[in-house]
């Protein structure tokens, strides 16, 4: 039984991480081309209705974008040096950290549930319609902070 | 006098305007994030392999399978779940892999475990933007569920309404 274990799992396992090979590599090659052309901050101009449909000021599109299209981590760093900068008021932090906590890593985490058989199309969706609906709700009831929006300059 | 010089193929660019320094910049980057990623599934899907030889899997379906069944899902789907919650997504998708649900119940998985993965490390994360740790773990893990077991709902509609037709 303990060479069956090993083997079914050996073959598994090499299945599996072929997929995330073949998955994750083609993705961070995009990415990298997409941060040494700068393509992120010059889409996120063109993304300013969706941070104003949220309810968030037109500099929050380019923390969103990139922590939805590339992971939490990286969206944190841009938040972080957003803050640093006060380009964003708290309750705008908030709002992008919930969003971004719901829907995050859209490309890299839907491609590989899809290779688990999943329909990307919906949970596209849906992740979008959850993080909008939990934003605004949240944006709805929270009070105002203090309005710490202190431009750079 | 022999000059050697030495240069580096990421220096390279392909016709003049491509560079390839991002190319190997990414499969660099990729080479890490896989072998940080395989040390995760791979211990996970020797256990879930186990765990199926051990037939352990129906007796763990047995007990979870109530609180399952309220999102739709069989009750072996409880360990990628929880995998989900405390590890990463990596090691749910290594559980995922090692049973066999149909189409439906991996998308409730993928919704559900899509917003509330990793919650302890994200948690940190988070509490840069203002989030408290109790604050992110309630609204993912509540949301998750929810709306999982919606989909799972629109799925069902969607069966009945196929079957009424």
């Amino acid at each position: 039984m303990f060479q069956e274990i090993v083997g079914e799992g050996f073959w598994q396992s090499l299945d599996t991480m072929l997929m995330m090979i073949f998955i994750i590599v083609p993705i961070m090659i995009f990415l990298e081309y997409a941060r040494y052309w700068n393509i992120m901050e010059r889409l996120s101009k063109y993304f300013g209705w969706f941070s104003r449909w949220l309810g968030l000021p037109a500099e929050a599109s380019f923390p969103l974008m990139v922590g939805m299209v590339i992971g939490l981590v990286y969206g944190m760093a841009v938040i972080i040096d957003y803050s640093q900068k006060g380009l964003l008021s708290k309750k705008d932090l908030l709002l992008v950290g919930v969003f971004l906590a719901i829907n995050h890593g859209i490309i890299e985490d839907n491609l590989l549930f899809a290779a688990m058989g999943a329909n990307i199309f919906l949970i596209f969706i849906a992740r979008f319609i959850v993080a909008f609906l939990v934003t605004r709700l949240i944006a709805h009831f929270i009070p105002h902070y203090q309005n710490a929006h202190i431009k750079a300059n | 006098m022999i000059i050697i010089s030495f240069t580096k193929w990421s220096d390279f660019y392909l016709y003049d305007c491509f560079p390839l320094s991002p190319l190997f910049q990414g499969v660099r980057r990729s080479f890490f994030i896989i072998i940080t990623m395989a040390k995760i599934i791979v211990p996970v899907i020797f256990i879930v392999v186990t765990l199926d030889k051990m037939d352990l899997l129906p007796v763990m379906a047995k007990y979870l399978g109530p609180f399952m069944w309220y999102i739709g899902l069989p009750g072996e789907a409880a360990l990628p779940l929880l995998l989900g919650f405390f590890l990463n997504i990596y090691a749910s998708l290594g559980a995922i892999g090692a049973l066999n649900m149909g189409a439906r119940e991996i998308t409730v998985l993928a919704i559900i475990i899509l917003t509330s993965h990793s919650l302890i490390v994200e948690a940190l994360v988070l509490k840069f933007t203002g989030l408290s740790y109790a604050g992110s773990l309630l609204l993912r893990i509540v949301t998750g569920l929810f709306f999982g077991s919606m989909v799972n709902i629109g799925y069902l509609l969607l069966d009945m309404a196929i079957d009424v037709l």
